[in-house]
């Protein structure tokens, strides 16, 4: 048997691209499906600024749509988008090929995960349909109001909503499972721990904090819809609902709210450390510099994967849980300050004195830097319980959430989308529709959420559906909800240039070669661009180096790959920086 | 080599080629196997926590024990 037949992936349609146990076609389908899901939450978060902007100008927006707009948009953005695509699109694609490994460890399992999660998404989807419509219990979906009558989609919405978060966990799991073990177990020869590029880090720490967050978010889920179906009193204190007492009595909504952000806050980080990994590469490949403080980089993402899970509660500093509580947790949310800035720090001085090619990739991961700062910065603000207090439920929590945990790992998303595209279809995107992307995307968030830090300070409150006669208000935050809503509405049409982009390029794009960015990870040193299935023909590679040799000083080109001998690269006598470390 | 070491190497020194094979591996589906286990047991932690929880709340009633007047 030749190799081509050892290395030959199904023939058929159907085995190919539906039912692919490869990780690469996996990886697209996750891809895929998260972005269709995403436009949907897109298009719901500018219904929700037509409504701030133009309060009453558009009359199907009524108070229930809205507050099923912002439920089902913040779900969507951090669960079924961010989630699914850095782990299901960027891990399933990536890992393998960053290892040196043929395919996932457990083919099987990562195709029924694919097909697990298409059936959350469609399950979500399908509460659009029910009657009463989607949950309007907001994305924390806190009770008692989730499930008591008043709230939009309590009788179909909320129980269709719990029941797509469970299967998501179970497809999230078998994932995270394969990503896991596979980083573990399938590294090619040579690939040691501290050889593996930054991405790949931040996908294996991730997927072990989803591995272990969103068990959590499924007990709580659970124990709800026995609260909703059951009659069960988990979550439910006595209460009288429309005039009528119900049958719960006793149970805690608070607890409610441990269990949710012991799963909430590791999510933060479930979504921001891939986009740490990939944000490293990008600088680092786009400014050929080695990475600064690869070590401490790894570090880092390890010990904000560990902080993650002993600071929930500083979402919770109103909730009138112990004063001393929230003594703690603001200490832990400081405390993870420290390797986040360490990370920050590390970018920026890989960018100094580097070769900076501003493509636009760079473009996004610069931007990354800038919008994570302006949000770390406002967390720093918020993890205080004397300074959250006062801010708390405002629009100011709403800009700093956004900035940390929305535009940054959607700009960390678009920046590896166009660093990875040439190595998926072999063809560049339009560079100058990138970069108009970039920019729009990237002043635009700006122009929306610079002014919601001002109007939190304000004291504009969040989740409001209209703000007439509030006098604290003045008439002039009108004016700049009308100038966000007109920015949101840029921003969202600028993403049409980019999906025509992803379009238009898969035929008509530049071809780039098997390495266009002179990148020095395995993924680009496959054999075959885009890579066949197997990824490697006949032999595996062998690593020979860590994944950030850029301006090696005697090497003959400004980067050598991963899988190339120490005495093909530099000689023996390795680097200059050698003597320093 | 320990995970201590292998997180305190310094990768971006030349490294000696490595002789022969690396150091041989458990089978992927044992390192699974521990994980999901791992995931099961964070569960049914995390039920158990949330269970006393609630039960020490002053109007929890346990569940009636079936065919019996008390349990114990």
């Amino acid at each position: 048997m030749s190799d081509d037949d050892l290395h030959a992936g199904p023939h058929g349609f159907w085995t190919r691209y539906v039912w692919s146990q490869d990780h690469k076609v996996i990886a697209i389908q996750y891809g895929l499906t998260a972005i269709a899901i995403g436009l949907v939450a897109l298009v719901l978060s500018n219904l929700m600024r037509l409504q701030l902007g133009f309060p009453g100008a558009f009359a199907f927006i009524d108070p229930a749509s809205y507050y099923q707009y912002v439920t089902m948009h913040g779900m969507i953005m951090v669960v079924y988008l961010l989630t699914a695509l850095f782990l299901g699109g960027f891990g399933n694609y990536l890992i393998p090929l960053m290892v040196g490994a043929r395919d996932m460890v457990f083919p099987f399992l990562n195709m029924l995960s694919y097909w697990i999660y298409l059936l959350a998404v469609l399950v979500l989807v399908a509460s659009f349909f029910v009657p009463g419509g989607p949950t309007g219990a907001g994305w924390t979906l806190y009770p008692p109001q989730a499930i008591l009558p008043g709230t939009p989609g309590t009788e179909w919405g909320i129980v269709l909503m719990l029941v797509s978060l469970v299967i998501f966990i179970v497809a999230a799991t078998m994932g995270g499972l394969n990503y896991v073990t596979t980083v573990l177990q399938a590294r090619t020869h040579g690939m040691t721990l501290l050889r593996m590029p930054l991405t790949v880090w931040g996908i294996f720490v991730a997927s072990i904090l989803a591995l272990f967050a969103f068990p959590a978010l499924f007990v709580s889920g659970v124990m709800m819809l026995c609260d909703k179906l059951l009659g069960t009193s988990f979550f439910m204190p006595a209460i009288v609902s429309m005039g009528q007492p119900l049958a719960h009595a006793g149970g805690s909504p608070v607890l409610f709210q441990h269990l949710f952000w012991f799963f909430g806050h590791p999510e933060v980080y479930i979504v921001a450390l891939p986009a740490f990994g990939i944000i490293s590469d990008l600088i680092s490949t786009h400014a050929r510099k080695n990475i600064f403080g690869y070590r401490m980089m790894v570090w880092a993402i390890v010990a904000i994967g560990g902080l993650s899970f002993v600071v929930w509660a500083h979402h919770m500093y109103v909730s009138g849980m112990n004063p001393y509580f929230g003594y703690f947790f603001a200490t832990t949310t400081l405390i993870i300050a420290v390797p986040t800035a360490i990370k920050v720090y590390n970018w920026t001085l890989t960018l100094w004195r580097g070769d900076i090619h501003l493509t636009v990739p760079m473009l996004f991961a610069i931007g990354f830097i800038s919008t994570f700062v302006i949000g770390g910065l406002t967390g720093l603000f918020l993890g205080n319980v004397s300074v959250d207090i006062p801010l708390s439920d405002t629009y100011f929590v709403v800009a700093h959430f956004h900035m940390v945990m929305g535009v940054s790992p959607v700009l960390a998303v678009f920046g590896g989308l166009y660093h990875w595209y040439p190595k998926i279809t072999g063809r560049l995107l339009d560079e100058r529709l990138g970069k108009l992307h970039f920019w729009v995307t990237f002043l635009g968030t700006y122009a929306i959420y610079m002014p919601m830090h001002y109007l939190g300070f304000l004291g504009m409150p969040r989740r409001y559906y209209a703000y007439e006669g509030y006098e604290f208000i003045p008439a002039s935050a009108q004016d700049l909800n009308a100038f966000i809503t007109v920015a949101a509405l840029v921003v969202g049409v600028v993403q049409l240039v980019f999906l025509f982009n992803l379009a238009w390029s898969l035929r008509h794009g530049r071809h780039a070669g098997a390495n266009p960015w002179g990148a020095t990870t395995l993924e680009w040193q496959t054999p075959d661009t885009p890579p066949r299935h197997g990824n490697w023909g006949a032999a595996l590679p062998e690593v020979h180096r860590w994944a950030y040799d850029y301006s090696v000083p005697g090497a003959a080109r400004d980067f050598i790959p991963q899988n190339v001998p120490q005495e093909a690269g530099v000689g023996a006598e390795g680097p200059a920086w050698e003597g320093h470390a | 080599m320990t995970l201590l070491d292998a997180l305190t190497a310094k990768p971006w020194l030349p490294q000696p080629p490595h002789p022969g094979r690396d150091a041989p591996r458990a089978p992927a589906a044992n390192v699974g196997l521990r994980m999901l286990l791992g995931v099961i047991a964070m569960l049914f932690a995390l039920f158990a926590v949330a269970l006393l929880v609630r039960a020490r709340l002053p109007d929890w009633q346990a569940l009636p024990c079936p065919g019996r007047r008390r349990c114990g």
